[in-house]
C-alpha cells in the first residue's frame, strides 16, 4: 500500500466532513474494526511498495497509546496534527516519499483490542484509518502499556521496500506515558496476534528484532497521567535504560508531529540544535526538550559485510 | 612458443588492470611476453598496427608493471592454478574452482583443499583462527567421530609479501553453501534449509561445549554434503571467540543481527551464533513462498540464551513443520557445480 501523496485538500475535506466540531468519541470508532484486527491481516504483512507517484517510499510507524486518557494524542493527530507530520516531511525532507502507519497500543494482558494496525498509506487514506482506531480506554495498572506489541509486529509482520530495496530502515515511534514492559509472553503473542512462538520474549530481544528493520523511538507522554503522579523518574529511567536517547521526552502533545519529523531529522544527520531552531515559539522549545540529547545517526557499515572492531 | 602478433588490439585493452596474469603467462615468461609485446605494439609501427597502437602499449606497460607489483607481492594467478610465493622461498601451488573474496582477503576453492589469503593488517584475526582451531578438544571419541569432521583440519599456513595464508582440508563432497544456494538460483526449499539448521544447530551445540562463539556464520564459511545431509563449518574462524570474552572483530553483517547485551557489553555469548545461524537461515529460503508459518517464525525471532535450548525448541519447529522426519533428496554432487569452467 501507499500509492498517493498526502495533499491540502484533501485534508480541508476531511476535517470538514470528520472532526470539525465534533467530540473526541464521535471521531473515533467505539469497537475494534475488522480492517485494524491484527489478527485478520492477509498473509499476514503490512506493505510499503514504491509506486510511481511514491518512487523512493520510506516506511514511518506511529503507535498511539490508546489507554485511559491517552487519547488525546489520536484525538490531536486526526484534528491537526497529520497534516502536520506529512507537510513538514515533504517540505523538511528527512526521508523522501513517507507512508505512514498508525497503531493503537494497549494492554496485552487485559484489554479487548491491545494492538490495532493500519495500513502504510502516503495520502488521506491514512487519516480515514487513524478515526477507525477504537480508543479503548483500557490498560491494567501495572505500570506498562504494550509499547513492545508494536515492535513484535513491525519485525515479523511489515515488508517495506525502504529497507528491502535500498538497505534504508524505516522509522517506529511508540508514544505514552508509562513504563516499557518486561516481557511478552507466548500467551500473550498467542492471543493477539495467533503467534506460534516457543517462548516469552523479553524486550530487549524484541527491540533486536525490530531494529533490524526500523529505527526505533518511544516518545514519552509527560502530560499523561501516569507520569504527571509521580511516575515519571521510573518511566524515563526505563525507557532509557532500554532506548538510550531515543527515549524522547514530550512536554507539549500537540507538538508530536513536530518532534518526531525532527527526531528524524536529527537520525538523518542534522544537529539537535539546529533542528529546534528551525521552528518558532512553543514549538521550538517542546522540540528542544525532546530532541537536545538526541544524536546524530553515527555512520554504519552496510551491504558487504566488513569488519568491525571493537 | 608465444607469438605477440596473435592478440588484437581490443582483445589487449579489454584484460582488466587487476588480471595481468591473462597476457603474460606465467612468471617465468613476463620479461620475454613483455618484450615481444612492446616491440610489436611500439608507437614506432603505428601505421602498420593501427589508430589504437600507442593506447594498446600503454596499456601493455600498465599491466607489465602490475605483473611485476603482484610478483612482489607474492601471488600470481593463471585461469584455475594459485602460486604463492612465500617469503621463506617456498612456492606453494593450489588448483582451484572458485575464487571468493570474504572480506579479509580471497579464498581459494580447491576440490580437496581452501586457501585463505588474509591481508596482513589481520594477522591478529589469522593468530585467532589458529590457536581456536588447534585446542579444539572433545569429551569423548564419541563425539570426535561425530564433530571432527565438521570442523577445520589446518594443513599448513605460511606468509606471502602481503597475505598470511591458511590451507585447510576440504572434504571431497562438500560444496560451499554459497556456491550451492547460487546452483539453485538462491532460493532453497525449506526442508532443505530445515536439515542445513538441523546441522548447524548440533554443531552449535559442541560450540557451546566447547565454550566458543563462532562470530561469522555464513554461507560462505558453511560446506554441505547434500547426499549424506551434512554441514561443516571449515571457515570464519577468525571471528571465533571464548564465550564472555570481550568482543575484538566481527563483521558487519554479524553485528547488524547480534543481541543487544552482547553489543552493548563488547562480550561474546551464544547467541551471535545463534543469531547468525538464523540469518543464514532466512538467506537461504530467498524469495521461497512455500514455508511452514511455524518454522519461517522462529527463523526471524531472536535466539534464546544458549544452543541447547535452541536445539530442542527446534525439533518441536520441525515436527509442527514440516511432520515426521524423512529424508529429502537434494540431486546435486560437486561435480555438478564446480564443473570445469564454471
Amino acid at each position: 500500500m501507499g500509492a498517493g501523496r498526502f495533499t491540502p485538500g484533501d485534508w480541508d475535506k476531511f476535517t470538514r466532513t470528520r472532526t470539525a466540531g465534533r467530540s473526541t468519541s464521535s471521531i473515533f470508532s467505539h469497537t475494534l474494526k475488522e480492517t485494524l484486527d491484527p489478527r485478520l491481516i492477509k498473509n499476514g504483512l503490512r506493505e510499503s511498495r514504491d509506486s510511481a507517484i511514491n518512487p523512493a517510499s520510506n516506511a514511518i510507524i506511529v503507535g498511539l497509546d490508546v489507554t485511559g486518557s491517552m487519547g488525546m494524542i489520536a484525538d490531536a493527530i486526526a484534528r491537526d496534527g497529520l497534516k502536520t507530520l506529512f507537510t513538514e516531511i515533504y517540505d523538511r525532507k528527512p526521508v523522501s516519499d513517507p507512508h505512514v502507519m498508525f497503531m493503537g497500543i494497549g494492554d496485552a494482558l487485559c484489554d479487548e483490542a491491545p494492538l490495532q494496525v493500519s495500513q502504510f498509506e502516503g495520502d488521506i487514506r491514512i487519516a480515514d484509518q487513524l478515526v477507525d482506531l477504537w480508543l479503548e480506554g483500557g490498560g491494567g495498572g501495572n505500570a506498562s502499556e504494550s509499547y513492545t506489541l508494536p515492535w513484535y509486529f513491525a519485525g515479523m509482520h511489515t515488508t517495506i521496500d525502504c529497507f528491502e530495496k535500498r538497505g534504508k530502515k524505516g522509522y517506529l515511534f511508540t508514544i505514552g506515558d508509562e513504563e516499557p514492559p518486561e516481557v511478552l509472553t507466548r500467551a500473550e503473542l498467542k492471543r493477539v496476534l495467533d503467534a506460534p512462538v516457543q517462548r516469552d520474549f523479553g524486550s530487549a530481544e524484541l527491540l533486536d528484532l525490530v531494529t533490524r528493520q526500523y529505527e526505533v523511538f518511544h516518545v514519552i507522554v509527560e502530560q499523561g497521567n501516569h507520569c504527571l503522579r509521580g511516575g515519571l523518574p521510573s518511566v524515563l529511567k526505563k525507557w532509557t535504560a532500554l532506548l538510550g536517547q531515543r527515549a524522547l521526552r514530550l512536554n507539549d502533545y500537540t507538538k508530536l508531529p513536530e518532534v518526531i519529523v525532527s527526531a528524524i531529522q536529527v537520525n538523518e544527520g542534522a544537529s539537535p540544535a539546529a533542528v529546534a531552531d528551525t521552528w518558532s515559539g512553543d514549538t521550538a522549545l517542546a522540540v528542544r526538550h525532546a530532541v537536545a540529547g538526541l544524536a546524530s545517526r553515527p555512520a554504519t557499515a552496510e551491504g558487504n559485510s566488513t569488519v568491525v572492531r571493537f | 612458443m608465444f607469438d605477440a602478433a596473435a592478440l588484437g588490439a581490443d582483445e589487449i585493452l579489454s584484460i582488466p588492470e587487476d588480471q595481468p596474469e591473462r597476457l603474460f603467462g606465467s612468471p617465468d615468461e613476463l620479461a620475454s611476453r613483455y618484450r615481444a609485446l612492446a616491440m610489436w605494439w611500439h608507437p614506432d609501427h603505428a601505421l602498420l598496427r593501427g589508430t589504437k597502437s600507442t593506447e594498446v602499449f600503454q596499456w601493455i606497460a600498465k599491466l607489465h608493471h602490475m605483473a611485476r607489483e603482484k610478483l612482489a607481492n607474492g601471488f600470481w594467478r593463471t585461469p584455475g592454478w594459485i602460486e604463492f610465493h612465500a617469503l621463506n622461498g617456498i612456492i606453494h601451488r593450489m588448483s582451484h574452482v572458485r575464487v571468493f573474496d570474504f572480506g579479509l582477503g580471497e579464498g581459494y576453492l580447491g576440490l580437496d583443499l581452501i586457501a585463505y589469503a588474509l591481508k596482513r593488517e589481520f594477522a591478529d584475526l589469522m593468530g585467532n583462527a589458529l590457536r581456536l582451531i588447534a585446542n579444539l578438544t572433545y569429551q569423548s571419541e564419541e563425539m570426535r567421530d561425530m564433530m571432527s569432521s565438521r570442523l577445520p583440519h589446518p594443513q599448513e599456513n605460511f606468509e606471502i609479501a602481503d597475505r598470511i595464508v591458511l590451507v585447510i582440508d576440504k572434504p571431497a563432497d562438500a560444496i560451499r553453501l554459497r556456491d550451492l544456494h547460487e546452483y539453485l538460483g538462491r532460493q532453497m526449499d525449506a526442508r532443505h534449509v530445515a536439515w542445513i539448521l538441523s546441522e548447524l544447530l548440533n554443531i552449535a551445540c559442541y560450540l557451546d561445549w566447547a565454550g566458543l562463539v563462532h562470530g561469522d556464520i555464513s554461507m560462505d564459511n558453511i560446506f554441505v554434503d547434500p547426499t549424506q545431509h551434512k554441514a561443516s563449518l571449515l571457515g570464519g574462524w577468525w571471528y571465533a571467540m571464548p564465550a564472555e570474552s570481550r568482543l575484538t572483530a566481527l563483521p558487519s553483517r554479524t553485528v547488524a543481527v547480534m543481541p543487544r547485551d552482547a553489543l552493548e557489553s563488547k562480550r561474546a555469548n551464544p547467541r551471535i551464533t545463534l543469531n547468525g545461524i538464523r540469518l543464514v537461515g532466512r538467506e537461504l529460503l530467498g524469495a521461497t513462498t512455500a514455508v511452514p508459518n511455524t518454522f519461517s517464525t522462529w527463523l526471524r525471532l531472536p535466539a534464546p540464551c544458549t544452543a541447547l535450548e535452541d536445539y530442542s525448541d527446534w525439533q518441536s519447529i520441525l515436527a509442527d513443520s514440516f511432520g515426521p522426519r524423512r529424508f529429502a533428496k537434494l540431486p546435486v554432487s560437486t561435480s555438478d557445480i564446480y564443473k570445469e569452467g564454471r
